[in-house]
């Protein structure tokens, strides 16, 4: 081997000497100490960014700032592989953006040819006031940021941040990244709960400011876009205008109101809206003034109770009523008792459904149409061991869900019935009284494999892919390539699907039919069997209008 | 009136104000809201007044004037706010203000509600760059002219935004400091001493990995300008309508490393350490500071600021709290004693209580030390109590028996050196000692009129204290008059006071006894004994 050491050695020598020439740094100052520098930028701008922390991770910590000119230099380093992380307030670095290969290009090897760039990326700004119809500044608002995420494989509305306005109606909301933004504004909200005997009697109407998002609508769908670039610093004026409030108003039966209960109206976004609940205790009866007209979720509940006298336990007591508010509400019953209950049946394990031998185990959720925050599930059986594959959901409001259920083993979910009602197609409605059909679940583990191969003008190209279904759009997925733009997903359900390679995925309600109608024109189509593997290449789309 | 919270207003649930067209049957308050210094009407002030069952509004017209009627008689607190002002009670000083009595052959017609323009402090964080920092906890400090010692307080915290700003709005006129407690983002503050193989390595012999020297630094709190000492602070004395600009600027200073020795080596949940500073006398701001165990018996405290601070030390088992405070100036990397220099007393003793009572399962002593750190124990059924080791000094005894209407009315001690005065005992040497504690049941009221060139007075201070001059701070008692006159003072301890009503006496730092000696000479002397209530009138004092 020694021919081949020596041919190493002299190659290698060689090689140390070229960076030399170079006008970069990779120069070898002794034995083992070799330089690392570069330069900090503006990821939007390219400009320089002094005072950033720019830090060496293993083997050695070093740090150093990026000084005026955004230049670094560490000096003294022995040979090898570091971890890189750069970061200053007021800027995401790639890996904080989520970028796919930010993790991979973190690393750096010492000696190096060249100039290290670094990109941080500046935060974006939304900031403004909210002001009265008089001009005058409200205090006391909190502006909320928010933004379509995917979370728990749904579409949700995921909070950004937050501000309350100041004494001036001033409110500063920093540290966004970018992309598309709703702003909702939510009157202080001075939540008391009152016991009184007297319940009053009003004489005037009541009014104030209720909640809104920008540009002035109620509807969360409604709201208009706010698109952020990075370093963008937008204002809003906002200007809520006094509108009547109601009152809703009623009974509540079957509970012992001294030894707990709990009164509230929650809006679609999920925020609890009253200010002051008025009731008496003896009675029942409630009242609850200062309501801005909407659509609310009415509920009441009595904690479950053990009676250290009788040692005889209550379980939790539930009330809940749907209200469209728009002018005062009175004679509102809610009867106290056990909500609904449904029985989750799984079935599954091999090619045929099965009701014994090997138990699966799935979640089931009920996601609420009108209140998406209100989910009620179970786990599917509770204890792998018993052997029963049921479970039971208590305690469901009356509504309409759509059924969710993410299984806890490899395979995929091939049917859910309730009743005649295909769930993977349907949505559920619960009625009071009304008892629920078993939820029926049917487990599979006969998926097919689908590896995709993204390209773009002929290069494999990093994007996201939608796999749609068109014959249950609740089933589509949405993936994202690896750096090389290739993926891979097993336990797919059979069926038809369409891929639809995109860049821009933010805001895409990639379930909904109407939403893909016009990626689904240019998609590419697959079919699979029961314990397929395919392999299909897709071309990325370009933005569409 | 004495307001129960100093927002009460806030507290209750609303009701929309009664209709202004129809005349009702009832009482009225009615009046004006002007501007303090201008005496200028303010428009669309928001005027509250709390019933019994919730509170009603209503809104100033242009003219400043407003109106409640169809009430009953009674005496009801009023307060109003407008943008630009601060929301106050009418007459309102400190937690204290003039209530309106409502009924026959009262005038409730002619109510002037003073508003004040609120004032603002407003101001920028940077650090040693000029960089703004975001996210810097802003404490502000404040007098309450109005409570029992005049002395200074946390009126507020803010954080700053993204420049480093902060705003503090609806502020009284008054003298204020500023100062903020936050860490350099870029610090990574580490213990540096490491384990291997279970065995303490001193930073300079550890192969482990340890963020750079740099980067082991910490802020400590600084006030405004600049400042960490509050000797050296700039007072900022703020009237109505002021706005006044304080920006501080931060500089970062090696973090502090405190080795710990002397420490119980088999605590079996671990050695809790906390650290804190306190300023004015009695505010105590908690740091963060990172502990870890070197070896058995002795800890390292981290990322602590250099100068004054206090260790709080505890650990043990459940059943044992046992805490050792620490005060040390500190600065670079030091050794403390664990054990502290304080000798460590034992004590336990007796309650005793009137005859009949039942000592309750929940029953507990507490001794509150000057730090405002308290320990406590429980009561046995025999009244028997005893405390884990604690550090002499002075401590203030309360037993808290779940019953409303006793107090402490006498301690004795034997044992170690020790002496008690009042309701506090101060323990000098090490040892055993056994506290006798004597209840009493029965606290007493005086309710009376404070009168004015033989009028009844609204809005007069009236002030009840020990004969003894002992205690001034926890036995006396203070009312404003309401707007017949009339006032209530509640839960006196029994015993012999002197009874007060100054005009305008709000600003005496009467806790000191010789701000107050020239009023006592016209005082009424009253004895208050278990469950008494006295009716008084008294005559009230100009200020001198």
């Amino acid at each position: 081997m020694q021919p081949s050491v020596r041919t190493f050695a002299i190659a290698f020598t060689f090689v140390a000497w070229l960076p030399c020439v170079s006008p970069a740094t990779g120069r070898q100052l002794e034995a083992d100490g070799f330089e690392l520098s570069g330069k900090v930028i503006n990821a939007a701008t390219g400009e320089s960014v002094s005072g950033a922390l720019v830090q060496l991770q293993a083997p050695a910590g070093k740090v150093q700032f990026s000084s005026t000119d955004g230049t670094f230099a560490f000096t003294n380093l022995p040979r090898g592989r570091y971890s890189v992380t750069v970061r200053k307030p007021g800027f995401f670095s790639e890996q904080e953006l989520g970028r796919w290969n930010a993790w991979m290009k973190s690393s750096q090897d010492v000696p190096f040819n060249g100039e290290l760039v670094l990109k941080l990326t500046p935060e974006a700004i939304i900031y403004g006031e909210v002001k009265n119809e008089n001009g005058e500044p409200i205090e006391g608002v909190t502006a909320r940021v928010q933004s379509w995420q995917m979370e728990n494989g749904r579409r949700q509305l995921h909070n950004d941040g937050h501000a309350v306005t100041d004494d001036e109606g001033n409110f500063r909301i920093a540290e966004l990244k970018p992309g598309s933004y709703r702003v909702s504004f939510v009157p202080t909200n001075r939540g008391s709960w009152v016991t009184f005997d007297k319940l009053s009697h009003r004489k005037e109407a009541d009014q104030g400011y209720s909640p809104q998002f920008y540009p002035g609508v109620a509807d969360a769908e409604l709201a208009a876009p706010i698109e952020l670039h990075a370093g963008a610093k937008i204002h809003i004026t906002q200007a809520l205008s006094r509108q009547r409030l109601f009152e809703v108003a009623g009974v509540v039966r079957g509970a012992n109101v001294e030894s707990g209960l709990n009164l509230m109206l929650v809006s679609a976004s999920g925020d609890m809206v009253q200010k002051a609940v008025r009731i008496n205790p003896k009675t029942g009866e409630f009242q609850i003034p200062g309501i801005p007209a909407g659509t609310y979720r009415l509920s009441a509940m009595a904690p479950a109770t053990n009676d250290e006298a009788t040692k005889e336990f209550r379980p939790p007591l539930t009330a809940t009523q749907l209200i469209h508010l728009n002018s005062d509400l009175t004679g509102v019953v809610l009867t106290l008792g056990r909500g609904l209950s449904a029985v989750v049946r799984v079935y599954g394990g091999g090619a045929a459904p099965d009701g014994t031998g090997n138990v699966p185990q799935v979640m089931v959720r009920l996601i609420s149409k009108e209140f998406p925050q209100y989910s009620p599930g179970a786990l599917a059986p509770p204890r792998k061991e018993e052997g029963k594959a049921v479970a039971t959901i208590d305690d469901i409001s009356p509504g309409t869900y759509t059924v969710e259920v993410y299984p806890h083993q490899p395979g995929y979910i091939a049917a859910i019935q309730c009743g005649s009602l295909d769930l993977l197609r349907d949505e559920l409605t619960v009625v009071q009284g009304a008892a629920l059909p078993p939820i029926e679940v049917t487990l599979r583990n006969d998926g097919a494999q689908l590896r995709v191969a993204v390209v773009q003008n002929g290069q494999p190209a990093a994007a996201a892919v939608v796999l749609y279904s068109e014959e249950y759009p609740r089933r589509s997925l949405l993936l994202q390539t690896n750096e090389t733009g290739t993926l891979t997903q097993g336990n797919l359900p059979p069926g038809k699907y369409q891929l639809a390679a995109v860049n821009d995925v933010q805001d895409l309600d990639f379930q909904n039919p109407i939403s893909m109608e016009k990626y689904l024109n240019h998609a590419s189509e697959v079919t699979l069997q029961p314990g397929d593997q395919a392999n299909v290449r897709v071309e990325v789309q370009e933005e569409h209008q | 009136m004495r307001a129960l919270f100093l927002c009460l207003a806030f507290m209750l649930a609303t009701a929309p104000a009664r209709a202004a067209q129809q005349a009702e049957p009832g009482y009225r308050i009615s009046g004006m809201v002007i501007d303090a210094v201008t005496s200028a009407p303010v428009p669309r002030a928001e005027v509250s007044l709390s019933a019994g069952t919730g509170e009603t509004k209503t809104t100033s017209g242009d003219d400043g004037r407003f109106l409640f009627q169809g009430l009953d008689a009674g005496k009801y607190p009023i307060s109003a706010g407008a943008q630009g002002y601060i929301r106050e009670g009418y007459n309102q000083h400190g937690a204290f203000f003039t209530g309106i009595a409502v009924g026959s052959g009262l005038d409730s017609e002619h109510v002037i509600l003073r508003l004040h323009r609120e004032a603002v402090i407003t101001g920028r964080v940077t650090d040693e760059h000029g960089e703004a920092v975001r996210r810097a906890q802003v404490m502000l400090f404040g007098y309450d002219r109005a409570s029992r010692s005049h002395a200074t307080f946390m009126r507020a915290q803010v954080q700053t935004n993204d420049l480093g700003e902060y705003r503090f709005a609806h502020l009284q006129a008054g003298k204020y400091y500023v100062a903020v407690q936050t860490q350099p983002w870029y610090a990574q503050v580490g213990l540096s001493y490491s384990q291997e193989q279970g065995q303490p390595v001193p930073p300079s012999r550890s192969t482990a990995w340890k963020p750079d020297t740099a980067l082991d630094v910490v802020y400590p709190i600084t006030f405004y300008p600049g400042v960490t000492q509050e000797h050296a602070a700039t007072e900022l004395n703020l009237t109505a309508s002021d706005k006044q600009e304080a920006n501080i600027q931060l500089q970062a200073v090696p973090s502090v490393h405190v080795r710990l020795t002397n420490l119980p080596g088999n605590a079996e949940n671990g050695i809790n350490i906390q650290a804190n500073q306190r300023f004015f006398g009695s505010i105590v701001v908690p740091l963060t500071a990172v502990s870890g165990q070197i070896s058995p018996g002795e800890y390292e405290v981290a990322g602590l600021p250099p100068g004054e601070v206090t260790l709080n030390v505890s650990g043990g088992g459940n059943q044992e709290w046992r805490s050792q405070t620490i005060k040390a100036n500190v600065s670079g990397n030091e050794t403390l004693d664990g054990a502290g220099t304080t000798p460590i007393a034992n004590v336990s003793g007796r309650v005793i209580f009137p005859t009949g009572e039942v000592i309750s399962a929940q029953a507990r002593v507490t001794l509150l030390d000057e730090g405002n750190q308290s320990a406590s124990a429980t009561l046995q059924k025999d009244g028997t109590f005893s405390f884990a080791p604690l550090q002499a000094g002075t401590y203030k005894v309360s037993v808290d028996a779940q019953g409303n209407n006793e107090y402490v009315e006498n301690l004795s001690a034997t044992g170690a050196k020790t002496k008690t005065s009042g309701r506090e005992i101060t323990i000098s040497t090490a040892g055993d000692v056994q506290l006798g504690i004597t209840m009493g049941r029965g606290m007493g009221g005086v309710t009376g009129v404070a009168k004015l060139d033989g009028k009844p007075a609204a809005g007069m201070m009236v002030l009840l204290v020990p004969a003894s001059g002992q205690n001034l701070e926890e036995d006396s008692r203070m009312d404003q008059s309401d707007s017949d006159g009339t006032f209530a003072l509640a839960r006196i301890f029994p015993g012999k006071y002197l009874l007060v009503a100054i005009a305008d006496g709000w600003d005496l730092d009467w806790s000191n006894g010789s701000d107050l000696k020239p009023y006592l000479e016209k005082a009424q002397s009253l004895q208050i004994s278990a469950d008494d209530q006295e009716k008084v009138a008294v005559e009230v004092q100009h200020k001198k």
